[in-house]
């Protein structure tokens, strides 16, 4: 027998605190997957034998307690409209205030649902997660999604980028050093990172991607072509969006058959109204062609940033589902001249490594170092709607910078700081982040105010702001929390919403209180 | 930024000459001992100051990977305001304002060339420099300065120019 002793010194309860499991949940565009690792050993979760997989899709997402996943699909074709899916891009979009506030309910729900699930199946309770974003994602979005994880009663210890936890999923910590590039093609968004290992140190050396480039871009390509064919079929038909979702849905189910075949038939069906379709691989991979030839584009820029050619890679990793697409990974092994792993779920191989950074960071065993890089440039308003960047994209996390700041008028008591998030020098083209006013100063010459605000990145890529009035030697701080363009009455409702559809939340609205 | 020299915080000899991987490893070993994920169990308090520590560590790595700026914190360390550096050498004028004709009237292939010649004169007046700094000589110490901030300002105008003309070459193709 092999009795388990504490370090002298080291009480139980430490043990406990430190051995509190963490679950890696990949919260995806179109389905969401929650893993659990226990001595390096990384399990996907699912409930009685059901499937691994819980679309990501909610019926009713206002509901006291809507209807998760299959269940939800399956109201689609009956009731297209109280069904929400493909909700992830508008996660903390200030452009699009109601769709964003959806998608941070129907993210709760998803989260909620996988933490039930893991919690039946490893039959102890869950507090904490590990959840995976694509590295693209906004500011915003993260601080979304991390609102989402408190309204489901999980503290997110550290949202990691998708490309990192698949490399990890694939121990390529333990592998020979160097640089290797992760290919993330799902559901709705694309990514490419190069991230170096160097000694346990994983860095997100460059990474870019687009936000609307993934599966769900190809169908709507492949149904544009197939729509052609069906109005000779049945007439001219005036789709509602939830109508044309279910179509979506049809066609990928015909996309993903084709990856087996070189030619497929099919129907579409609609209200009983059927048509049907003949759809080879060559004309698929013509509709195809110019989404992967951008992928391709987005890859070139990663290893331009990075000023290095393809054959300084040490490996190639594929991610997301839509990688089993033949023509991709012709495309990518042709054009990086080198084979790519494929030999985890490229389903699951995000979750897995999700799990397996949560296993390292409980505390149970050490787990190699994440090192992120800021995906999209920061930058602050100024004259003439101009965009001046104060941190660059790629730039390694966490990271801060101080900014001063002086007034422009005689007498000016206020000024009106405006934090954006991209790569435009015009304030159109970036997404505003938060805006506020510092205000109070006594009415002065111009330039004789003086202050300094300080932007912080921390390692989720979350940013915090602190200001601070050194004039005449008065010191004020003031900590602010962006509220990404959400009205204080879109939080209360939020708020109350999420109170409804919570049992436990009371110690997860006393925080989200806190941030308003 | 912290008011910590940030040679001193990554724990790097101050050198005009530092290596870009010397200063990569630096960056990487502190944060190895203060990357806000080591202390994820730890209370709140610690985890600000892991937080704040790794802010500074990489400012001070984001200081010293920009040439220039590089440069204004060793002049600062020899009592310098690289705000207000002596008037530069005429002939050395002179020859910047060439510099700046030759290279808006220069073909890619001659920009590469132009900045190979660049990239060979920054690396003397960074021996100057390093020199001036070692051996205390202030007045050689700001007049390379002022030298050395030029070339690299035509440098960027060089590689500026190169991505004008391939981004012409690519859409008259």
């Amino acid at each position: 027998m092999l009795l388990q002793l504490l370090e002298p010194g080291q009480s139980d309860q430490e043990i406990l605190i430190k051995n509190e499991p963490i679950i890696g949940i990949d919260l995806g565009t179109t389905h969401s997957l929650v893993a659990f690792s226990q001595n390096q050993k990384v399990e996907t979760l699912c409930e009685d034998m059901g499937d691994v997989f819980l679309p990501s899709a909610v019926h009713k997402v206002e509901a006291v307690s809507p209807i998760v996943g299959y269940g939800a699909l399956a109201r689609q074709k009956e009731a297209p409209s109280e069904v929400l899916s493909s909700f992830k891009k508008f996660m903390g979009d200030p452009h699009h205030p109601h769709e964003s506030q959806q998608a941070l309910l129907a993210s709760t729900h998803i989260l909620r649902t996988l933490k039930e699930r893991a919690q039946l199946v490893l039959g102890r309770p869950i507090k904490k997660a590990i959840v995976t974003v694509p590295a693209y994602f906004s500011e915003s979005a993260r601080a979304a999604t991390r609102q989402a994880g408190h309204f489901a009663g999980l503290e997110i210890v550290r949202l990691i980028s998708e490309p990192t936890a698949a490399a990890l999923a694939y121990g390529l910590d333990k592998r020979v050093e160097g640089l290797y590039l992760v290919y993330d093609l799902g559901g709705g968004t694309f990514d490419v990172s190069l991230l170096r290992l160097e000694k346990e140190v994983f860095q997100v050396v460059a990474t870019a991607g687009d936000t609307n480039l993934g599966g769900d871009t190809l169908d709507a390509a492949i149904l544009a072509h197939l729509l052609k064919e069906r109005v000779q079929q049945v007439g001219a038909e005036s789709l509602e969006e939830a109508e044309t979702n279910s179509l979506l849905y049809q066609v990928r189910q015909l996309r993903e058959a084709l990856s087996q075949e070189s030619s497929i038939q099919g129907t579409l069906t609609l209200d009983g109204r059927s048509s049907t379709h003949t759809l080879t691989r060559l004309t698929f991979e013509n509709v195809a062609m110019p989404f992967v030839e951008r992928t391709l584009a987005l890859v070139d820029q990663v290893l331009r940033d990075a000023e290095l050619d393809p054959p300084a890679l040490e490996g190639v990793v594929l991610v997301g589902g839509t990688t089993r697409t033949p023509l991709v990974r012709r495309k990518l092994e042709t054009f990086l001249g080198s084979p790519a792993l494929n030999d985890i779920d490229p389903d699951h191989v995000v979750a897995w490594g999700a799990a397996l950074q949560g296993e390292g960071l409980s505390g149970v065993q050490g787990s190699p170092l994440l090192m992120d890089v800021l995906a999209l440039s920061l930058g602050l308003e100024t004259m003439g709607n101009a965009v001046e960047t104060i941190i660059p994209r790629n730039s390694p996390l966490p990271i801060s910078r101080t900014q001063r700041f002086t007034t422009f008028q005689d007498g000016q008591t206020a000024i009106l700081i405006h934090v954006l998030q991209g790569e435009s020098p015009h304030v159109s083209g970036c997404r505003s982040l938060t805006k506020f006013e510092l205000s109070g100063f006594a009415p002065l010459t111009a330039g004789e105010i003086r202050l300094e605000v300080t932007f912080t990145m921390d390692a989720d890529g979350l940013l915090t702001i602190h200001a601070k009035d050194t004039d005449q030697g008065v010191m004020k701080r003031v900590e602010l929390k962006p509220t990404h363009g959400l009205s204080l009455d879109d939080m209360a409702a939020l708020l109350s919403a999420a109170r409804a559809t919570t049992s436990a939340s009371d110690e997860t609205s006393a925080v989200f209180e806190q941030s308003l | 930024m912290s008011s910590v020299n940030p040679f001193e915080l990554l724990g790097l000899e101050p050198s005009f000459l530092l290596k870009s991987d010397t200063l990569e490893r630096a960056h990487k070993d502190k944060l190895r001992l203060t990357h806000p994920d080591l202390f994820i169990t730890d209370p709140p308090n610690i985890q600000e100051k892991a937080l704040i520590l790794s802010c500074n560590i990489t400012d001070a790595y984001v200081a010293l990977k920009n040439p220039s700026a590089r440069a204004d914190i060793l002049a600062k360390m020899r009592g310098l305001d690289p705000e207000h550096l002596p008037s530069l050498d005429p002939h050395f004028l002179q020859e910047s304002f060439m510099w700046q004709e030759t290279l808006d009237d220069a073909s890619l292939e001659e920009l590469l060339l132009h900045q190979k010649t660049l990239v060979s004169q920054l690396g003397s007046t960074l021996a100057r420099l390093e020199d001036a700094f070692i051996y205390f000589k202030n007045d050689a110490l700001a007049q390379s300065l002022g030298q050395y901030k030029v070339l690299l300002r035509l440098k960027d105008i060089c590689l500026k120019q190169q991505e004008r003309k391939r981004f012409h070459a690519a859409t008259a193709a």
